[in-house]
């Protein structure tokens, strides 16, 4: 049932016709039994022919100026002929198949480089099926500190010097070879 | 030729179309702006850059809603962009009392030209947002719906700022001609 809130929710509504049938029932159901609500309707459909009667009368002596008229039709004429319905049509009748036939490519081009990037790795199995796979060359260099003590008359005398020790060797993924030092 | 066939044309960039829409529409727009911006001559201004925004972009006119409605919705978008620009909108009471004037010998019609002088001077002292409502609502007559689609809010906003923009009309006009004294929205809501 419609009580006075929610019809005054639907004044507009309710005046301009375009409520739902079954809540047009139920606020002429409301209405034959609120005064208040009656007056409210008065009220709105007074108020809107009041204000449209009075902005109507403070601008019908209005008109679009002769210059401003011949100022428009002239601006159009130097308007460029963009042919804007031609481009919106074209756009709208190439846009999907040309955005599926760029993805179809991007994907495409994805495998073959996939494709191909892991065609190498199989080029590195051996005849006897084992995967020796890719090999890395390393390279590693260390300094080796050596203290030497030596006698000179009453002194004792250290002496600090460094090795270099280079190592290199190749590394396979299915473990590390024997490094190799130099 | 009817709406869809002056459509047509203006895509096919007819000039006759042109003039027609101009003819058809341009005092119509011409009165719709001078209510919202309150200026006849920046009203004239901003029907000239609706319709020669509407000709660019004629192609992206559906037909879903009316050809006014339409022109209407650039004119509403412009003349927002000229109260922006100028921040408060400057009210020349001149203009207006030349334009609703009426023949002094009637007596009755130009009271009536005064309650309407009166009334639009008491919309130029609304909100941008609440004075758009009031004429979209009583002067371009329309539904709640169509101005909540029209203004891109919704029918709860229309509604509250219908029932704020008459409560400050009410207290702007409070006797003029007893206009919002029996209909006003606080009687109303009560």
């Amino acid at each position: 049932m419609m009580n006075c809130r929610r019809f005054q929710n639907r004044l507009h509504e309710y005046v301009e016709g375009t409520l739902s049938a079954g809540t047009q029932a139920a606020a002429d159901r409301h209405l034959a039994r609120c005064t208040a609500c009656r007056q409210a309707v008065g009220q709105e459909q007074q108020l809107a022919q009041i204000l449209s009667k009075r902005l109507r009368l403070g601008t019908e002596t209005l008109a679009l100026h002769p210059q401003i008229r011949r100022r428009i039709l002239k601006a159009l004429e130097s308007i460029p002929a963009t042919d804007g319905d031609s481009v919106i049509s074209f756009w709208s009748r190439f846009a999907r198949p040309l955005g599926i036939a760029v993805s179809s490519l991007l994907v495409v081009t994805f495998l073959l480089v996939n494709f191909f990037s892991g065609a190498r790795v199989h080029e590195t199995v051996r005849s006897d099926g084992r995967d020796i796979q890719s090999a890395v060359s390393i390279e590693v260099s260390y300094l080796v500190p050596t203290y030497k003590f030596s006698k000179e008359g009453n002194l004792v005398v250290d002496t600090l010097s460094y090795e270099t020790v280079v190592a290199s060797g190749t590394l396979w993924t299915g473990g590390p070879e024997r490094v190799r030092q130099k | 030729m009817n709406e869809d066939q002056l459509i047509t044309a203006l895509k096919g960039q007819d000039p006759g179309a042109a003039q027609e829409l101009v003819n058809a529409y341009g005092d119509r727009l011409l009165r719709s702006a001078f209510a919202l911006c309150g200026n006849e001559a920046d009203a004239q201004d901003i029907v000239q850059d609706t319709f020669l925004q509407a000709i660019r972009s004629v192609h992206r006119f559906r037909g879903r809603s009316t050809v006014y409605t339409w022109l209407h919705a650039i004119l509403l978008n412009l003349t927002r962009h000229y109260h922006r620009d100028r921040k408060r909108i400057v009210y020349d009471d001149e203009l207006t009392r030349r334009e609703v004037s009426m023949p002094e010998e009637n007596p009755s019609q130009l009271d009536a030209a005064t309650a309407s002088s009166a009334l639009l001077e008491a919309l130029r002292k609304l909100s941008w947002a609440h004075r758009e409502v009031i004429i979209l609502r009583y002067y371009e007559n329309m539904k709640i719906h169509e101005i909540a689609g029209h203004l891109g809010v919704s029918k709860g906003t229309v509604k509250s700022r219908l029932h704020y923009a008459i409560g400050q009309m009410h207290k702007l006009l409070p006797d003029e001609l007893n206009l919002f004294g029996a209909c006003g929205t606080e009687e109303i809501r009560q």
